[in-house]
């Protein structure tokens, strides 16, 4: 695969190079003793956050598992609606783009502009298409069937009285987290308007590109555990 | 830093207090700064004010029970046509016949009662002690103790501010609509089904969850700033024994805080969707509730007494001149009653449980006396052989010392199964963590408060009002909750407005204690006003203390110092190091230069 | 480190003529790990393995349920989909998230929060499950059934002094049962469509077979199915089978009366044509 050198500084326009959010310009702040310091310091702060959302979710999971526990029959028919094929595409969405993420990341690094925000693009589009997916072929066709969380409930074909409860969680577990999904698409939106407005990432400032990456992944992260939960039971 | 400061004297720099002249300018530099001590000083007044908002709900309460309610029923002859009839007579209402007229003419007098014991819980736990020391005295002194410039991410300290403010007027907006009555504790069933009008109850839930967020963002950036910007030399055992208190805090702030977010949005969504989880004819729990609620709500009382240990450490070590006893011990323990807090929620949910659970949950309750004993044995160990000195911080070091223990050792029997059988919501729980976060977190707060206000405002405060302050509360907080330990025993239920006659007495007194506790809050206010308008300018190290906050000017300069600090003495080496800014001459060393 | 000879000379802990360190040696690679674009992609094709991988096992475990006739125990589904998606996790975890190549207080924070998961998930489901559990030595101080003090008390749903959320009053009937009839109230339930003598509709519209599901009653009148055979359930102590609605019901709007003389009816009508639809099926 023949790269394309686009680490050249020459073809970036002057009032890029010279603004100050450009990453060569940019410095960091006055209270850390170096860059690096700053750097190690917020991805220790990402991970202490990342930990608050995985706990977030611990709640939803909890519900899941203790109702899980009580009613499993409940549990086997409700999964049994879910398509599990688009639970798995929305799956292999998701990993792709925390690829695409990855290598985001490594080619701010690198210095490599032009293909880091491709990527970054990509990603976005990924989470679109998550969000897209879920909303027409998920929630689109289940919610005029009338199944729906709590009050909302009027699907007639129902076997289990627990059935309710079901839809409840698999609402509020997929809900919560296309949430994120859509946060995380901001996050990077943010990123590729400051990468293409001032190219304000690189090798020695992409914190933001790196925090947005991690956080990425934990949303895929509960994705991974959130399918087999949801759409995998027997 | 033996040798003056070689700035010491010039005010190049000026203090972090002086700013720019004009009155816009000076509101756009407070509303901006991302200074750590800024954003500690307003988060100091707004815990002070949200204090008082909460004490006056108390004083409400108080005043209820003075006298019971009473519906008699009773036949009564009709003077026009002869016949007899059935009056029922309300009677011993004071709130109702106080403020009536503001709640509207359904709301009964047990109603008003609720909502102002909800309210009293909800702002004294979400809105004050929660943030209390550790955003406000924690945001002040934990960069200066480090020997930093400012936290970790002062822009986020900012928004944790933002975000606390945006909570806050949830509240104050749920409170201006009526309130709430369904407990600070939300329980379902009732938080999700009373009141067909929703907003009061999902502003109040919407206030304590965006409060969540200022605290998740407050405990990260500490332990950022504890791991990354300590000054060099300060390895983790050089570090005062308020930041090892502070640290453990703030891991439980950013571990448990999400699951009661998690927790109110599931309530949310019980009550407006009617999920289910929560509700019985659906198949859902109502304990489980309490089971999400308690796995944040306990921890998080470890997160209010954490912090106020870490101040008695400090003070009790400097105002008796003696190195702290057994420091590696405090440190440890901290962590581990961090560590342990996770494992105990279940002690609050005795009477719901199976029984399995509740003896796991009974048993791991009785390990978390363990490292606070560490403590408080050490902190005895300390105080012996000290050069005690008598002023407001330390008295109040020392009444945390009492009303702390019988707030511990309270517990111990509503850790016991049997006996929390008869316990379980009755006065005594309600006199046990009165003990704990009142004589606890607040004593420990006004010692903190004492100790510190040299520091933060430059200015002495008057030592004789201080004291007079200092014994009021103490007579006032005892006469008001030790009163209730024997209410609960005898069978007293908490969240009560009627009660039987027999407990009259022992209400009265309590209230009348309530009293004297608000005089003795009124007088400090009274003293830190004067203060601040004509207080006597504090020196820079009043006290005598070696921790880095001591080396900065009182107020600190923008920057804490002038130059990076470089740590050449321990946090408590009373007795081989001369307190920096003091003469030598003033503080003769013992002969033999010894041990550390 | 970076912080290079131009500090040493005063006594500051910071170059006042680069206040902010843009030293041009303050290295871009010091101390970061660049990934290998090899390494990840091999990654995702390792993650996108397992995922096919979880996704096989499911129809693995239902083929092998019909194949040979047996039913396997529900532990074997979630221990399969939970170790695969452990290692999937672990995967991203290590390599996306560099946490192998990262200062090891990351990885602990995670882990600790992991920790504190596990707690939360296993204390809660140990209660929820034994809080019904009879010790032998307790035993016979047990009445079974209880003892019937304040059985024949008013229901909450005649009594409820407080306002509550609108919600309705399904009079007894299984929540399910009465939102097959009802529906909501931009979907109109069965006893709509009989009303107006498109109940085939209805079904049509409505009814999707779950040829993937293993209940064998699955052919059977579904009306028969609520109440009674395998869903018959008595409520413990620790799950709750409700016969009826404990709190007022789930819809708004519909009168009490109303829907239990059509459930009566349209029960006995419905069971004719479901039988009928069942042929069709």
């Amino acid at each position: 695969m023949t790269m394309i050198d686009t680490s050249d500084t020459s073809a970036t326009p002057a009032r890029i190079l010279q603004s100050p959010k450009h990453w060569r310009n940019r410095q960091y702040a006055s209270h850390w003793r170096s860059g690096d310091e700053e750097f190690d310091a917020s991805k220790l702060g990402m991970w202490l956050f990342l930990s608050t959302e995985v706990l977030l979710f611990a709640g939803i999971f909890c519900g899941y598992a203790v109702f899980r526990m009580l009613y499993p029959e409940a549990w086997a028919n409700g999964s049994h609606y879910l398509d599990w094929r688009m639970g798995a595409a929305n799956t292999a969405v998701l990993l792709f783009s925390s690829w695409t993420a990855a290598n985001a990341v490594r080619l701010a690094q690198l210095d490599k502009q032009f293909w880091f925000k491709v990527n970054i693009l990509i990603t976005i589009i990924c989470a679109l298409l998550f969000v897209g997916i879920k909303f027409t072929f998920e929630y689109g066709i289940k919610l005029p069937q009338g199944k729906a969380p709590g009050t909302f409930f009027s699907y007639p074909f129902a076997h289990d009285p627990h059935e309710p409860l079901w839809w409840s969680l698999y609402y509020i577990g997929t809900g919560i987290h296309a949430f994120h999904v859509i946060v995380g698409a901001i996050l990077f939106a943010v990123v590729l308007w400051r990468a293409h407005r001032w190219q304000a990432f690189g090798p020695t400032q992409y914190t933001l590109v790196e925090n947005s990456a991690l956080y990425w992944h934990i949303v895929d992260l509960i994705w991974i555990f959130l399918f087999p939960l949801l759409y995998l039971i027997h | 830093m033996s040798t003056p400061d070689a700035h010491a004297g010039h005010h190049d720099e000026g203090s972090y207090l002086s700013g720019p002249p004009g009155m816009i300018a000076r509101i756009w530099q407070w509303a901006s700064t991302v200074d750590h001590k800024k954003i500690g000083v307003m988060y100091l007044f707004a815990v002070l004010f949200m204090f008082f908002l909460g004490g006056m709900s108390a004083m409400a309460v108080r005043y209820e029970l003075l006298d019971p309610i009473r519906e008699q029923t009773t036949e009564v002859i009709n003077a026009a046509t002869g016949e007899t009839e059935m009056v029922t007579v309300v009677t011993g209402e004071s709130l109702k016949e106080l403020m009536g007229g503001m709640f509207g003419e359904n709301v009964s007098g047990t109603q008003i009662y609720n909502r102002f014991f909800t309210l009293h819980g909800a702002i004294m736990v979400f809105m004050f002690i929660i943030p209390a020391i550790p955003a406000a005295l924690g945001n002040f002194f934990v960069p200066i103790m480090l020997g930093a410039k400012d936290v970790a991410f002062p822009r986020l300290n900012l928004l944790s501010w933002y975000i606390y403010v945006i909570g806050c007027t949830f509240g104050v907006l749920s409170i201006l609509l009526g309130g709430v009555d369904t407990g600070w504790t939300f329980y379902t069933p009732y938080s999700t089904t009373t009141d067909a009008d929703h907003w009061r109850v999902v502003l109040m839930v919407s206030a304590a969850f965006i409060l969540g967020f200022s605290s998740i963002l407050t405990g990260l950036n500490f332990v950022v700033t504890v791991h990354k910007l300590r000054a060099p030399g300060m390895g983790w055992f050089d570090m005062p024994l308020m930041i090892w208190a502070i640290y453990a805090t703030s891991i439980i702030q950013v571990l448990a805080t999400p699951v009661i977010g998690i927790t109110l949005l599931l309530l949310i969504f019980e009550r407006v969707m009617h999920i289910g989880i929560f509700d019985p004819s659906m198949g859902g729990d109502p304990v489980l509730y309490q089971h999400f609620f308690w796995f944040y709500s306990h921890p998080v009382v470890y997160v209010m007494i954490l912090p106020g240990m870490g101040i008695i450490s400090e003070v009790l070590a400097i105002h008796s001149r003696k190195h702290i006893f057994g420091y590696r011990a405090i440190a440890f323990s901290s962590l581990g009653i961090a560590g342990v807090s996770f494992l105990v929620w279940g002690h609050h949910i005795f009477t719901a449980m199976g029984e399995l659970a509740a003896v796991l949950f009974s048993g791991l309750t009785f390990l978390v006396a363990i490292p606070t004993a560490i403590k408080v044995f050490n902190w005895i160990a300390t105080l012996y052989k000290g050069s005690i000195v008598i002023n407001a911080p330390m008295m109040y070091g020392l009444m945390f010392l009492f009303t702390f223990s019988i707030g511990g050792l309270t517990g111990l029997p509503l850790a016991t199964l049997a006996t929390d059988l008869h316990l379980h919501d009755s006065y005594y729980v309600v006199a046990h963590f009165h003990y704990t976060m009142m004589g606890g977190t607040v004593i420990a707060f006004m010692a903190g408060l004492h100790h510190w206000w040299p520091k933060m405002f430059g200015k002495m405060y008057s030592e004789k009002g201080a004291m007079l302050g200092a014994a009021l509360v103490f007579i006032g907080f005892n006469l008001t909750f030790f009163t209730q330990f024997f209410l609960g025993t005898q069978g007293m239920p908490r969240r009560y407005a009627n009660y039987v006659d027999e407990f009259q007495t022992l209400h009265q007194i309590s209230s009348a204690g309530a009293v004297i506790l608000l005089v003795g809050f009124v007088v400090h206010f009274c003293v830190f006003f004067y203060s601040l308008l004509w207080g006597e300018k504090a020196p820079a190290n009043p006290w005598g203390g070696l921790t880095l906050e001591w080396e900065a000017e009182s107020p600190p300069i923008e920057h804490n110092f002038h130059k990076e600090p470089i740590l050449k003495h321990g946090p408590y080496d009373f007795e081989t190091t001369v307190p920096p800014h003091w003469d030598p001459k003033d503080y003769p060393l013992p002969e033999a230069p010894g041990k550390h | 480190m970076s912080q290079d000879t131009s500090t040493a000379a005063n006594d500051l802990g910071w170059d006042p003529t680069d206040p902010h360190g843009i030293n041009p040696h303050d290295e871009a690679h010091e101390g970061h790990f660049v990934a290998d674009w090899r390494m990840q992609v091999s990654i995702l094709v390792i993650l996108l393995f397992f995922t096919a991988l979880t996704v096989g096992f499911y129809n693995l475990e239902q083929w092998v349920e019909t194949a040979f006739e047996i039913t396997l125990p529900k532990w074997i589904n979630i221990a399969g989909a939970m170790s695969i998606a452990t290692v999937k996790a672990l995967l991203v975890a290590a390599f996306f998230m560099q946490l192998k190549y990262d200062k090891a207080l990351n990885t602990f924070v995670m882990l600790f929060c992991l920790f504190c998961v596990a707690l939360f998930l296993a204390f809660s489901m140990i209660d929820l499950k034994s809080r019904d559990w009879v010790y032998a030595e307790k035993a016979p101080a047990l009445i079974e059934g209880g003892t019937g003090v304040g059985l024949n008390a008013a229901s909450a749903d005649n009594d409820f002094a407080i306002a509550v959320s609108p919600k309705v009053n399904t009079a007894g009937q299984n929540i399910v049962e009465f939102a097959r009839l009802n529906g909501n109230k931009n979907e109109h339930g069965l006893l709509y469509y009989q009303e107006q003598g498109k109940e085939a509709e209805f079904w049509e519209h409505f009814y999707t077979p779950h040829s993937t599901h293993r209940d064998p009653l699955d052919e059977k009148d579904y009306f028969t199915q609520l109440g009674i055979g395998h869903h018959d359930q008595v409520s413990t102590a620790n799950a709750s089978h409700p016969r009826h609605g404990l709190t007022p019901g789930l819809f708004s709007d519909v009168e009490p009366s109303h829907t239990t003389d059509h459930a009566s009816e349209s029960n006995d009508a419905s069971h004719g044509e479901a039988d009928k639809a069942d042929d069709g099926h």
